[in-house]
């Protein structure tokens, strides 16, 4: 049984310039204790995505249009507010890319990290300060009660997100959304925070999503990759066979942009183009006009998400190269 | 991105005033603003032909009625004075000072203003500490008074004294935004490559930062338009800047509240509407204009 | 280092002062560029890394003298930097261009491209007459990756990338001959980022530009240099050939920011060099060799002096005690 089973979720958005489907049917699970990554460029709807799971859509103007979001067999969408108040940060919780304005700038660190608490387990003051303290020892943050009196801005950014994981953990829920965590800090920084997330999830056995553009990012945490494209996921697979072998062509132009992952040379492999405007309606495949491998059926036709391999397996590709099982990526090439 | 370079479907120019116009075009307060303020200019314009009466003529009887203090009625639609003038011909003779006044006053006070806080926020420093320093000061005094002061001192309650003085005083908050438009501005990365490309410093201010420092002071222009005219009537209420038997609405309000509570309230209540629906009007438009000049680039 | 290299960057120091109270009491200085010297052949790309707050953006500025330099010279084919600035600053703005990293913010949004391209042409007296200027900007344009029709829109008709390509115009329309990189592909996607890449090695080749690219990201600067500065807090640790510095760093810092880099190949798990705690702040940095707070190897001697750069053979020069004096 999937912890999230996400199916065929919709999410657009009412804007001036027309309706953006920002989440295109989309479907996906994460299995418990499970880490999946959802790897994409910007405008390819991975943070709409997450903001629909924890139901933190600026409504009106963005609002789900169909599918479901089951979790823990609960329908999500479905819920109240009030009920979804008591999910929210309890049992799904959220890491935020920029811990400076996701943290309240005039609260102590401490009061934000006890409110979860005294909110979702009716924690008393006290009891919440200790298992507060405890918390931020598992973060690593050196001298817990000293720190707990101090407010966000006399932290340092690397601490700042511990702080925000220390947050997002402290009611071990069994879902984090993790959006970006590490993009606003330095290298040396966002390796001790991967490690630290690492650590933590198999001490807590808590599933994560963790959403980034960065593929060396995703390689290193992810158990399973859903690659996004213009509000679509093009490929939904294990990181092994996903880094060593992509099968749609968008995938594979994208690891083969990455400098660092291959030998010094003289150009960089690249997708030609950009990605298209969100307003703007495409026939057939949405990645067509960029894709070096694209024939007539891919520019009349979209291809469905195709199942790869065993049943059960859970991988799947958006191509029509594709269409019966893997395909070689040398033929058929424009 | 969700912004695609290629596609420019709309087919029109991408300047940012023309955008501006059709944002502003959609928002209905703002348009509601635009049309009562163009409405009130046609009345200033036309006032002669508009009033039915001569504004200074002191009626004695209109078709058998008593004209002093009359209530308004089918002949005067606003009554009449104590005097036995016409106060709609008045009120609508009156619109011509208060814009008169309100737009002078703000053109002294963005010739003032717009330089002064240019210099601040460019050069910082001394410069800087300085012009803050001033515009702190004329902060701290009560506004009234302070035109007050300068119109006593000046001794001479005429129009050009009324609006200088106002525009004397009311320039600081156009300098604040200036000054802190061209402090943050002066940073932008475009001003620094304008600066690497080696061109004059004369021309970064007026090019690449002037321009785009001018949709805020324009909404705060406005915005100070509604306020200069409130000013106005409450110095002439006290007795300042127009004089008897000058149409002013203030003057008129200060006439005519010894009226009110022996019951004939049309002699302030009319030219208290009109200062009303002046400011209002300002205001949507001030509103509508800060709405669609502000040029966040979407993402 | 030779007296006739191209471009002699020698002990440049920028210091901030940080003032408070109602005085404005200069209560301290932000070392943001400490002692620097480097020196550039005509045509190389020289990367300069380094986290926030090393000072990475304002050896950029200094070096060309859009920020002035609290002391130290830069010396451009031979002659000082500062000396051409007073003399012939107009020649000097030609020569030396610089490309930002927000696509947001460094295009004026009230001018079309031909405006923002066609500026520093016409200043600079490199088109005369209108045609003229309009051809000069729209060859300029195709040469930065855009079409000629694009010079009659304004900024926020672009993505990101096409934005960068503005900048990229604007800078090459004066033809100079070093252009300095400031993080230029750094708010790109990775699609976007390398065909930018592409075209600023592109352009390098065709013009023979010399660049000073700085980034903080490894993968774009071991694709783009041919040698590499690593900065921390101000102060240069480590100077070599990209390569080296790739396959055999030196400095405990080069190790660790080299080892951090999360590699797109699930199978690597690096083992990482693990840094404790966070970047001291610029304002009072440590005393002796600015890493040693932080240093798995640092020794007593590194937080009373500081080490200077040794050369460690074959262009390696490197500021650690543990390979000398």
């Amino acid at each position: 049984m999937s912890l999230l089973r996400v199916n065929d979720l919709k999410t657009y958005f009412d804007t001036d310039a027309g309706l953006v489907k920002a989440v295109d049917g989309v479907s996906f699970s994460v299995e418990q204790g499970e880490t999946l990554g959802i790897v994409g460029e910007s405008g390819c709807g991975k943070s709409v995505l997450s903001l629909s799971v924890m139901g933190l859509l600026s409504e009106p103007s963005g609002f789900v249009a169909g599918g479901d979001i089951l979790f823990e067999d609960t329908d999500l969408l479905r819920l109240s507010e009030s009920s979804m108040c008591s999910v929210r940060g309890n049992r799904i919780s959220m890491i935020f890319q920029e811990p400076m304005t996701s943290l309240n700038p005039v609260m102590t660190v401490g009061e934000q990290i006890m409110e979860p608490l005294i909110v979702h387990r009716g924690m008393t003051q006290r009891a919440a300060f200790g298992e507060t303290v405890e918390m931020l020892k598992r973060v690593r943050i050196a001298e817990p009660a000293q720190r707990m009196r101090e407010y966000p801005h006399q932290l340092s950014g690397g601490m700042r997100q511990r702080v925000m994981i220390a947050m997002g953990l402290v009611c071990s829920p069994s879902l984090l959304i993790a959006d970006e965590p590490t993009t606003a800090l330095d290298v040396t920084v966002q390796a001790q925070i991967l490690r630290l997330m690492n650590e933590l999830k198999s001490v807590t056995g808590s599933s994560i999503i963790f959403i980034t553009h960065d593929l060396g990012v995703i390689a290193q945490m992810a158990e399973r990759v859903m690659v996004m494209y213009a509000g679509r996921a093009v490929e939904n697979r294990d990181v092994g066979p996903l880094f060593k072998e992509p099968l749609h062509p968008y995938t594979r132009g994208l690891l083969r942009s990455i400098p660092l992952f291959c030998e010094k040379q003289d150009r960089l492999s690249t997708i030609p183009g950009v990605v298209p405007s969100p307003l703007k309606k495409i026939d057939g495949c949405k990645f067509h006009s960029r894709c070096g491998y694209a024939f007539d059926r891919c520019r009349s036709e979209e291809p469905p998400l195709f199942r790869l391999g065993a049943p059960g397996k859970n991988a799947s590709v958006r191509c029509w190269l594709h269409e019966n099982g893997k395909r070689d990526f040398t033929e058929g090439r424009r | 991105m969700t912004e695609n370079g290629n596609n420019n479907d709309s087919g029109v120019t991408g300047n940012l005033w023309y955008e501006a116009w059709l944002r502003f075009r959609r928002n209905r307060l703002a348009m509601l603003g635009f049309f009562m303020i163009a409405a009130l200019l046609g009345v200033a314009v036309f006032a002669p032909r508009l009033a039915p009466y001569d504004p200074f003529k002191q009626l004695l009887w209109t078709e058998g009625i008593k004209a002093k203090l009359a209530a308004p009625s089918p002949d005067h639609w606003m009554g009449t004075d104590a005097y036995g003038r016409d106060i709609m011909s008045r009120v609508i003779h009156g619109s011509r000072l208060s814009l008169q006044i309100g737009l002078l006053a703000t053109v002294v006070s963005l010739l003032i203003g717009v330089p002064l806080g240019a210099m601040a926020g460019y050069f910082g420093g001394w410069v800087d500490d300085l012009i803050s320093w001033f515009i702190n000061v004329i902060f701290a005094f009560p506004f009234m008074l302070f035109v007050l002061a300068i119109v006593a001192v000046l001794n001479n309650p005429s129009m050009i004294v009324v609006f200088t003085a106002i525009g004397l005083v009311s320039w600081v908050s156009i300098a604040r935004v200036t000054r802190a438009q061209f402090m943050s501005l002066r940073e932008r990365e475009y001003v620094e490559a304008a600066k690497a490309i080696g061109l004059p410093t004369w021309t970064i201010l007026f090019k690449h930062i002037l321009p785009n420092t001018l949709a805020p002071v324009i909404v705060q222009a406005t915005l100070g338009i509604g306020s200069i005219i409130l000013t106005e009537a409450g110095l002439a209420f006290l007795g300042f800047g127009a004089q008897p038997p000058a149409p002013s609405w203030g003057l008129m309000i200060s006439d005519g509240q010894q009226y009110l509570a022996t019951g004939q309230w049309w002699w302030a209540l009319f030219p208290g509407m009109a200062i009303m629906y002046t400011v209002l009007a300002f205001n949507f438009l001030g509103d509508g204009l800060r709405d669609a000049l502000d040029v966040r680039l979407k993402r | 280092m030779t007296n006739d290299a191209y471009i002699q960057v020698e002990a440049l120091t920028k210091y901030f002062p940080v003032r408070k109270g109602f005085f404005k009491r200069v209560v301290g200085q932000v070392k943001a560029v400490d002692g620097v010297s480097f020196s550039m052949r005509r045509g190389e790309t020289l990367g300069i890394v380094g986290e926030s707050g090393c000072g990475k953006s304002t050896i950029g500025r200094t070096m060309i003298h859009l920020l002035e330099p609290t002391s130290g010279s830069v010396r451009f084919g031979g002659q000082d930097v500062g000396e051409m600035l007073r003399t012939d600053a107009k020649s000097l703005r030609r020569r030396m261009q610089i490309i930002f990293q927000d696509p947001y913010g460094s295009l004026n949004p009230r001018l079309t491209v031909k405006e923002i391209v066609g500026e520093g042409v016409k200043f600079h007296g490199l088109a005369r007459g209108k045609k003229a200027l309009d051809s000069y900007v729209a060859d300029v344009l195709v040469e930065a990756g855009l079409l000629p029709e694009h010079r009659h829109r304004y900024p926020h008709e672009f993505s990101g990338g096409q934005r960068q390509r503005i900048c990229i115009a604007r800078a090459i329309a004066v033809r100079p001959e070093v252009i300095v990189c400031d993080e230029p592909v750094s708010a790109l996607d990775v699609s976007i980022q390398s065909q930018v890449l592409n075209t600023l090695k592109d352009l390098q080749e065709r013009e023979r530009l010399t660049y000073l690219f700085i980034t903080h990201d490894l993968s774009v600067v071991k694709f783009i240099s041919d040698r590499v500065v690593i900065m921390y807090l101000g102060k240069m640790m480590e100077i070599a050939p990209t390569a080296a510095i790739f396959d055999n760093p030196l400095h405990p810092y080069a190790k660790a920011l080299l080892s951090s880099i999360p590699m797109p190949d699930p199978t690597r798990k690096t083992e990482q060099v693990l840094l404790e705690g966070d970047i001291p702040s610029p304002i009072n940095p440590p005393s002796g060799c600015r890493f040693h707070t932080r240093c798995p190897q640092a020794m007593e001697r590194c937080s009373q002096s500081e080490p200077p750069m040794t050369d460690a053979g074959e262009g390696h020069g490197v500021a650690c005690f543990l390979y000398g004096p």
